[in-house]
């Protein structure tokens, strides 16, 4: 096989043997690669109800087709498991330079079953394939467990994934990390760690090839030529931040209860730039290059260093809790990265708990003596460490916003603002692109499929394909099929090991079409790929990874909404100030959303005709084995 | 040797300084060997710490420490341009050169026991051409 490298790596963790298998051709041209083949594989391993740490759960590494090669920014993964935030569908993506490695190993996925015994992390080498003991590594954050095993294997060649310490001690908030920052978030770390597995170690030694090579490299290029910098080099994804800076108007302040914070321009991307970044660092093949790398010299952080923050950390670090100062932003990045903690859904457990401090609910004797008060970055760096640490306080929140409210009770519901269980990052009542994305993602909250449709929106694409309304924040007529294209859009990087930063974000929605990815899947694998069949499997992974969180958290229409506080409460500031969402045109958008999948409006699932249509018969089958259960 | 040209490396600051994202050492595996392999690669990008990226380039040297260190002859210099240039069938595969130079220049290939050691792609250096920062320059060597 050319672009795929043809080979699926299976690690029985509990039995500790390794197997290798073919990667079926006809899967791979089903869903492509790295999300999709992941979404797929999850599915049929893991059939019912289960306990997310439950051996039985799998965790899956994928590289997509394209990932490794001259193809710019092909340096993305995915991790897939049960997740332990959900319940459902769980994936998350990461960049930096595992995915190229895995691929340099020769694997296109790498499929981790059941429990070791004791710690343990996998090494792949020239050498072979070998489970070897972590004892000396566990405990030990996810810089030093990475710098160790360089040390131990001798090479800086060494690609490596892991969890922190918050993996080990399976806070639902954890993430695989890799490098000093990548992460894969989305509660992938703590699957990791129930499955004893502390890192991956990967030094590649199979040449990659592709299929059309000439023509290949020809067109990487020119598509490399015409991307390589602007403000996403200068700010990374913090840019985002500028233009709040500029209103006042920030969307995830004060765990959603105000989107006006007096502090934002303290922590102004622009000044981030000036005063902290030292150097520009990349993902594998990327011109963009938005990861930075950061230096404090002065002041109480004096002496601390790391790479990025991404705008995800200051809304989480700093918006969220109310924190106006970039230093201790940045110390709360490197604490959660070195910790191996989500800063998203960290951030916003963190700034959950402060609301219920500010309302009694939590008080000084249910938080270790800890002043939860906006703006409070000690506690808020101290908060993340018990978090990690499971300690106490940290004990309820380490399990994220939903389930910590639960676990608190007395009300707190109210101000838990998640979606599927997965905490919501940033307010979007007033937009109903982004609101619909949002409620009908099938990983729970999102804010990186289905999003921003209101906010950087290719106009013409939309206006053309979808017609004027879909445009508009509040416009009804043709939003479910314009968030469906964008839901499908965005899944096609994903599973061709492409960065989204780069093909969709920076480029704008429309630059690159189902027929430009197509093309290249095309010349690198040497199939036949049409811009309908790239189309037709990003639906089809849609409809798959819908199917599992049915089947293993009963997600359905019912589940597909937004907090509750978006359709109480208006906002208090920026241009929409006093609005709030409308729960007609909610359920309107919604029901559109469902005719634009085909899907059936009464329970918001596939139906068995929709599935066989889609080339899911298997799938098709076992709907009608288990709906019954869950209608 | 007064037009000889190498690869310089420039000292480049934010935000154009070596990323690591490792565009040099594909397309150098991919001009040479037909794939994409950053660890065949002609061109070599170290890391430090997690952190910091160097390339590392041939010097093209006036005395080539790696031709005099070569217990069996299989290096010499290339009269057209000054690179250097492997008689494969004289090398041993002892990797000294690779240990001894002092630029870390050059790498091993562990698969055919051999060094691999940039050529310049015949005049048209792909790594200059594809480096993004704009870090690499085709420049005289004085
Ligand atoms: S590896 Fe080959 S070229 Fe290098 S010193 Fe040894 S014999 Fe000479
Ligand atoms: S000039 Fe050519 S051979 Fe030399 S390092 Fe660059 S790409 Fe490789
Ligand atoms: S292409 Fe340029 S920026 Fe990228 S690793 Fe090579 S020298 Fe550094």
């Amino acid at each position: 096989m050319y672009g795929w490298t043809g080979k699926i790596l299976i690690v029985d963790l509990s039995n500790r043997k390794v197997s290798i298998e073919d990667t079926d051709i006809n899967l791979a041209k089903k869903f492509l690669g790295g999300r999709g083949l992941n979404s797929y594989f999850l599915y049929k391993e893991v059939k019912n109800r289960i306990d997310p740490f439950d051996p039985s759960n799998v965790l899956i590494f994928g590289a997509g087709p394209l990932a490794g090669t001259l193809m710019p920014a092909s340096c993305r993964f995915t991790v897939t498991a049960l997740s332990s935030t959900t319940g459902g569908h769980g994936d998350a993506n990461s960049g930096g330079m595992f995915a190229s490695e895995i691929k340099y190993a020769g694997f296109d996925n790498i499929i981790f079953r059941g429990k070791a015994d004791k710690p343990v992390y996998l090494r792949i080498d020239r050498k072979g394939i070998f489970i070897e003991d972590a004892g000396e590594l566990w405990g030990k954050d996810s810089w030093d467990t990475q710098a160790a095993l360089r040390k131990k294997l001798g090479g800086e060649e060494y690609q490596i994934a892991c969890i922190g310490i918050a993996g080990e001690n399976l806070a639902r908030v954890a993430s695989v990390m890799h490098g000093l920052k990548r992460a894969a978030a989305k509660g992938m770390g703590a699957v990791m760690g129930s499955k004893n597995l502390k890192a991956i170690a990967v030094k590649g030694f199979k040449p990659l090839k592709v299929a059309r090579s000439k023509e290949f490299a020809d067109k990487a290029l020119k598509i490399l030529k015409s991307h390589i910098r602007g403000d996403m080099t200068l700010y990374g994804t913090t840019g985002g931040v500028i233009p709040e800076v500029k209103s006042g108007y920030s969307p995830a302040s004060k765990n959603l209860q105000t989107t006006v914070f007096e502090g934002i321009k303290y922590i102004d991307p622009r000044i981030l730039r000036e005063k902290y970044i030292t150097k520009v660092k990349s993902c594998y093949g990327c011109s963009i290059s938005c990861g930075r790398l950061y230096d404090v010299k002065e002041g109480e952080f004096s002496g601390l260093d790391g790479e990025g923050p991404e705008l995800a950390a200051l809304w989480s670090w700093g918006t969220q809790p109310q924190v106006a100062s970039l230093p201790a932003i940045l110390k709360a990045d490197v604490l959660s990265n070195r910790l191996g903690v989500d800063c998203i859904e960290t951030g916003n457990t963190i700034a959950f708990a402060m609301e219920c401090y500010q309302r009694g609910i939590l008080t000084k004797e249910d938080t270790d003596g800890l002043e939860l008060d906006w703006g409070n970055y000690k506690t808020v760096h101290t908060l993340i460490e018990k978090i990690a640490k499971r300690e106490g306080i940290g004990d309820i929140l380490s399990e994220g916003v939903e389930r910590a409210s639960q676990k608190i009770g007395k009300g707190s519901h109210e101000f838990a603002h998640t979606i599927k269980g997965q905490s919501v990052s940033s307010d979007m009542r007033v937009k109903h692109g982004i609101v619909l994305g949002y409620a009908t993602s099938t990983r729970g909250a999102d804010h990186l499929r289905g999003l921003l449709i209101d906010d950087v929106m290719p106009v013409e694409y939309i206006k053309k394909n979808f017609g004027e309304e879909a445009l508009k924040s509040k416009g009804v007529v043709g939003k479910g099929k314009a968030v469906r294209w964008i839901q499908d859009i965005t899944t096609v990087p994903d599973c061709l090991g492409l960065c989204k930063i780069f093909y969709i974000l920076s480029a704008g929605y429309s630059v690159f079409t189902f027929s430009d990815f197509a093309e290249m899947l095309t010349l690198a694998t040497g199939e036949d790929f049409s811009a309908s069949d790239v189309e037709l499997a990003t639906e089809r992974i849609y409809n798959v990874e819908r199917m599992f969180s049915a089947r293993t958290a009963g997600f359905m229409r019912k589940d597909d909404t937004v907090p509750e506080r978006f359709f109480r409460e208006p906002t208090d500031g920026g241009s929409s100030k006093g609005q709030k969402l409308d729960r007609d045109r909610f359920e309107i958008i919604l029901d559109d959303y469902y005719s634009a999948r085909g899907w059936d409006k009464s329970n918001g699932l596939p139906t068995y005709e929709k599935l066989k249509s889609i080339g899911l018969d298997d799938i098709a089958e076992d709907t009608r084995k288990f709906t019954d259960n869950y209608l | 040797m007064n037009d000889i040209k190498k690869i310089t490396v420039l000292e480049k600051v934010f935000p154009d300084n070596c990323s690591g994202c490792r565009l040099c050492q594909a397309i150098c595996s991919f001009e040479h060997e037909g794939s994409f392999a950053p660890w065949l690669a002609r061109i070599i990008v170290i890391e430090k710490d997690f952190r910091e990226t160097t390339p590392h380039t041939c010097n093209l040297c006036e005395e080539p420490v790696c031709i005099a260190c070569c217990p069996f002859d299989a290096l010499s210099k290339s009269s057209e341009n000054g690179t250097i240039i492997l008689d494969e069938k004289n090398c041993t595969g002892c990797g000294r050169c690779v240990r001894e130079c002092q630029y870390k220049a050059i790498v091993f290939d562990d698969e055919r026991m051999i060094p691999l050691i940039c050529n310049l792609c015949g005049g048209n250096p792909k790594c200059v051409d594809v480096c993004p920062r704009g870090v690499l320059s085709l420049s005289n060597k004085t």
